[in-house]
């Protein structure tokens, strides 16, 4: 975990508290929408499900830095990037859920459960 | 209470100002003397912005509001009656209303036409980032945010705070409203020659500090395909001399414009740096024949029909400096790249004066 200046401030240590509990939250959520994506049956149902998993990724991907969980941002971020391009390439409405996204997000999960279980 | 830094002493007001659900937090710590900047943070994940009000508590004598949307943010700023804000800090991906769309909300309102806006970024944000720059935004904050980066970008902003707080009480402006139909212009009443003025309502003109931001900014492979080069209005010293402030900043609005649609085609952002003479960055791997460009506005110039408030028309032409590409700069030496731009570009102003000089006298004396 990287050390801030930051650390220090009074009340830092409650919002990390609550960083994490939202974290956990965020966790689940994104596996579930994940797994939606990749069983959907329709290109509207993934669509909808990589957005909604895309957008509580964005946002870990902004947070987790400052919370000293660098390497869950990164890996959020990374998400988040596959997603964009998944879902900006043109024939991506013709196309399932590509399972490399579903590896990476597995890979975010799994990042996280160490700081999780710590807190 | 518990103290919330050691050694000083404070109050906490916590309010909820329903129905807009704008949560308030004044932190009034004891440093004499320090200036007290009031603040807007907008961003849709409240965990940011509980960790702003504690960046912003621990940076000093500020005092925060936050919103979760573009939509509260306006609101908030639309309450009549209170102080307006001194800076904004916006994130850029936002559901609904997003930081480029709110930014220039906020530039089309006369009071906060020029106050300090910060876009809170995500590294791959860099897109939107560039909107929001075109958009007006002053500086960038990439996320995750450290404290000692946070305070230094708001001291930052404090100085030009303070540094604009003189001229900004004595605004005035003669027109009433921008040319898109939005907030009149804001024109300092006695604006230096040398001082950059702030363009908001001309495409892709931004203001010169957040210019040198952008440029800062620009990744390495951005570089790569990046030009800077200046245009100086000719004989800016006798326009300067024999017009009003209003005069003066409608002559380098005007300029601005012409320029900025002769650049239409390409991928750019420029910003008058002072002296009449505007710098201006392009992406994209295109890099100007200077000559065709400089002809281009001109000849755009003669066809504007541009006049004085004494119903005289002003024909100003200008000049074009050398282009120089940004490929393998960093950090100072892109700085220096820009500088150098505007020097040969107000080198060339003089050069065609002083030519135009001889060909009239040598005509005379034949």
């Amino acid at each position: 975990m990287t050390a801030f200046a930051h650390d220090a401030l009074p009340g830092f240590a409650a919002l990390r508290t609550k960083f994490m509990t939202i974290l956990e939250g965020a966790q689940a959520d994104i596996a579930s929408h994940a797994m939606d994506a990749w069983n959907a049956e329709t290109a509207a149902g993934k669509t909808t499900s990589l957005a909604a998993a895309r957008a509580i990724l964005h946002k870990i991907a902004g947070s987790a830095g400052s919370f000293g969980l660098k390497d869950v941002g990164a890996a959020a971020s990374a998400c988040e990037a596959m997603i964009d391009t998944h879902l900006d390439a043109p024939a991506s409405d013709r196309q399932p859920c590509p399972s490399d996204i579903l590896i990476a997000i597995d890979d975010f999960v799994s990042r996280c459960e160490p700081y999780l279980d710590a807190a | 209470m518990e103290p919330l830094l050691q050694g000083h002493t404070y109050a906490i007001f916590f309010h909820d100002l329903r129905p807009l659900k704008v949560r308030t937090r004044t932190l009034q710590l004891a440093r004499k003397g320090e200036r007290i900047m009031k603040i807007l943070a907008v961003d849709d994940d409240p965990i940011i912005l509980e960790l702003l009000s504690q960046f912003v508590a621990a940076s000093g004598d500020h005092k925060l509001v936050t919103a979760e949307s573009g939509a509260e943010a306006l609101e908030v700023i639309a309450q009549v009656g209170l102080r307006p804000f001194d800076c904004f800090l916006f994130d850029i991906q936002m559901p609904q209303m997003d930081g480029v769309m709110l930014t220039r909300a906020v530039r089309g309102l006369a009071r906060h036409a020029q106050t300090p806006i910060v876009m809170l970024t995500a590294m791959s944000d860099k897109r939107y980032a560039d909107a929001a720059f075109a958009a007006g935004a002053t500086d960038y904050l990439t996320k995750p945010f450290e404290m000692g980066e946070f305070s230094s970008r708001l001291q930052v902003v404090d100085q030009m705070v303070s540094a604009r707080r003189p001229r900004t009480n004595k605004i005035f402006s003669t027109c009433t409203s921008g040319r898109d139909g939005s907030a009149p212009p804001i024109v300092p009443e006695y604006p230096q020659l040398h001082e950059p003025i702030a363009i908001h309502d001309v495409e892709n003109t931004i203001e010169y500090l957040a210019m040198e931001n952008y440029v800062a900014q620009l990744s390495r492979s951005a570089l790569f395909g990046s030009t800077t080069f200046a245009f100086s209005i000719r004989q800016i010293e006798k326009f300067y001399a024999r017009m009003s402030s209003f005069e003066f900043y409608s002559l380098i609005s005007d300029v601005a414009e012409v320029i900025s649609d002769t650049l239409r085609a390409h991928q750019f952002l420029m910003s008058h740096a002072g002296n009449g003479t505007f710098v201006c960055v392009t992406e994209g791997g295109w890099c100007p024949e200077a000559v065709q460009l400089m002809d281009k506005a001109n000849l755009a110039l003669s066809r504007a029909e541009l006049f004085d408030n004494a119903g005289l028309r002003l024909q100003p032409r200008v000049s074009i400096g050398e282009a120089i590409r940004l490929i393998r700069q960093t950090g100072p030496s892109l700085m220096g790249a820009i500088a150098q731009a505007h020097t040969s570009a107000e080198a060339a102003s003089t050069a065609h004066e002083a030519e135009r000089n001889n060909l009239w006298t040598e005509e005379h004396s034949a």
